[in-house]
């Protein structure tokens, strides 16, 4: 019962980001308009570079590969996008962290609930509009997709959320040690974009590049389900990506644990 | 064994100075002094079960900084305490649940949720069963008296019905022990005067143990038999706050109302002059000799109106604030 209990707090804090989400939901259109506007500008670029070059694939990937890849990059980077940075830093700066420590409740879990709770119906848009993208060229037979392909894309979604929540946690922990960190945030999440292949996939770098950036976490967020999806990869690259996500999830949440008790010694709960 | 308990308690924060303008902040860039602030030192006290009692100073004293350590937001720099056997900055679940802190100037409720519903998501943070719950919000709105606000979104409500609502977000788990930051700042005559009676009247019912900060004079009048007047950071009086002026020399005030005009060396005589303009005159005089020098007055000027009052309160609180060093003189003098 008591366990019942500690459990239905985070439901609720569950439901409190669902409401918000609904509350803002203008934000949220418009925030799905602006990833848009970079598909045009690769649609026009990519046609200008097959147009030119006179073959038919360039980097190993057709006209429509490429530009298969380019939307659903830009779809999933938009899946897996975080905006609570900035609120961290907040409680963090301003002392909004400190109704959190008397309560017997977790700031971690309660970011982590508040997060699913305001994802939950943006994620479902972003993934209808990924299902209705794909169908469409399915139909035009440039691309097949498969029940299990698409089970094995949610798992492998949910697991590249889930790490790129941990990753922006710990990125917004920084607020102990720095006060003014919107510039910063702003730099590496530009950073994280192109390095998980959120606008050019990744191997047109060349092997080098995908080979080092496979040990890296960010290759799990946009590039690895991407290409679950667009079947690029096969079943057994799949089960270990999906293995190598879940050592990154617990290598960041101890460095989490860690950097947050230190950080803690520093918080002076400003205000009032 | 006392509930809470405080030894030597130090915080201190490191700050960094910066001069004005531009060539300063470029010279900040490359090389920064570090500043020690000292913000509590070496506090030490002992508080029993469902006492009241009230923490005094002027501003930046330590007084908040010392809740903040008692209730585990900030840890300490040294020093121990123990709050119902619990060292409050380890932050023991089963602590938190006994305890609750309410700051007058920091909301602790959510802004964009009703005040219900703000409470409802307390209910199970706490994990308070829905019996409880429901008697203790009935209590708790009836006493004061915010029955038809409960539905109103908080960041609608006005100051006063806020900080009714704080009170009751933070009782419904039934805390052992309450911290109040300035639970009354900014409030109206009014509505301190309803805070301050149900916080008596809570006190007397539950038993519950009570500390609170207030610039409120009323405040603590009222409510606390014992304070702690803090100043820079020091514990400089523990007592009764009526007692404050036994510390100091055993002065009186004499007021006159004289019916012709009197030369200031002349009343100068009598005792120390703290206010003249001829005709109206304010006379300290040491308690010992008040009889004689009551009679010579009486005696010697052409007095209208004569009264003998006691230094005021705050003019005590005000020289304790003003006072620098030799602190630990007067604490041993308030026992």
């Amino acid at each position: 019962m008591r366990i019942l209990e500690a459990q239905y707090k985070y439901l609720k804090v569950l439901g409190i980001g669902f409401k918000h989400s609904i509350e803002y939901r203008a934000d949220f259109v418009l925030g799905l308009l602006s990833c848009f506007f970079p598909i045009v500008i690769q649609y026009y670029l990519w046609t200008a570079i097959f147009t030119h070059s006179g073959t038919n694939s360039v980097f190993g990937y057709t006209y429509n590969q490429m530009l298969i890849y380019a939307v659903l990059a830009a779809l999933v980077t938009k899946l897996v996008s975080t905006d609570f940075e900035g609120e961290v830093t907040n409680d963090v700066r301003m002392g909004g962290l400190s109704k959190y420590l008397v309560q017997p409740i977790s700031y971690f879990f309660y970011r982590i609930y508040r997060f699913a709770g305001e994802k939950l119906l943006h994620a479902m848009i972003v993934f209808i509009l990924i299902m209705g993208f794909l169908f469409f060229y399915q139909v035009n037979n440039h691309i097949t997709i498969t029940l299990s392909q698409t089970l094995l894309f949610v798992l492998v979604i949910m697991l590249a959320l889930m790490l790129k929540f941990l990753i922006s946690y710990a990125v917004s922990v920084i607020a102990f040690w720095i006060h003014e960190c919107n510039g910063l945030f702003l730099a590496i999440n530009v950073i994280t974009v192109i390095i998980s292949g959120g606008i050019f996939p990744i191997d047109i770098f060349g092997d080098t590049a995908v080979s080092i950036s496979k040990s890296l976490p960010f290759y799990y967020l946009t590039y690895f389900p991407v290409n679950v999806l667009n079947g690029k990869v096969g079943f057994d690259d799949i089960y270990a990506g999906v293995v190598i996500q879940l050592i990154w999830i617990v290598i960041f949440m101890l460095f989490i644990k860690w950097l947050w008790r230190i950080g803690m010694k520093r918080y002076i709960a400003s205000g009032g | 064994m006392a509930i809470i308990q405080v030894n030597n308690l130090c915080k201190s924060f490191n700050y960094y100075k910066k001069e004005a303008g531009l060539k300063n902040s470029l010279k900040n860039l490359f090389y920064r002094k570090t500043l020690v602030k000292e913000a509590v030192k070496n506090i030490s006290f002992e508080i029993e079960e469902g006492e009241i009692v009230g923490f005094l100073g002027p501003n930046g004293a330590g007084k908040t900084t010392t809740l903040k350590m008692l209730s585990g937001i900030l840890y300490p720099t040294s020093g121990d305490a123990t709050v119902m056997g619990y060292v409050p900055w380890e932050r023991k679940k089963k602590f938190k649940r006994k305890f609750s802190i309410v700051m007058g100037q920091k909301s602790q409720l959510w802004w964009d949720l009703p005040a219900n519903e703000s409470l409802h998501l307390n209910k199970h943070i706490y994990e308070i069963s829905n019996k409880d719950y429901h008697t203790s919000m009935e209590e708790l709105a009836e006493l004061l008296d915010v029955k038809d606000l409960l539905n109103v979104q908080v960041r609608r409500l006005s100051l006063g019905e806020r900080m009714k609502m704080e009170l009751i977000a933070s009782l419904l788990h039934r805390p052992k022990v309450i911290f109040l930051d300035e639970p009354t700042i900014g409030l109206d005559i009014i509505s301190q005067k309803k805070i301050r009676k149900f916080m008596k009247y809570y006190n007397e019912q539950t038993k519950t143990t009570i500390i609170l900060t207030s610039h409120y004079m009323n405040d603590i009048e009222d409510l606390c038999k014992r304070s702690l007047i803090i100043n820079q950071g020091s514990i400089v009086f523990d007592g009764e706050i009526k007692k404050v002026n036994e510390l100091f020399e055993q002065k009186k005030i004499i007021k006159l109302q004289l019916e012709d005009y009197v030369e200031k060396d002349v009343l100068g005589g009598f005792g120390t002059v703290k206010q003249y303009d001829g005709y109206n005159v304010l006379l300290e005089v040491d308690k010992r000799e008040l009889k004689e020098c009551s009679k010579a007055i009486l005696d010697d000027l052409p007095v209208i109106d004569f009264n003998v009052e006691d230094i005021p309160i705050e003019e005590g609180i005000e020289l304790l604030y003003k006072k620098k060093g030799s602190v630990d003189r007067i604490v041993e003098k308030a026992y």
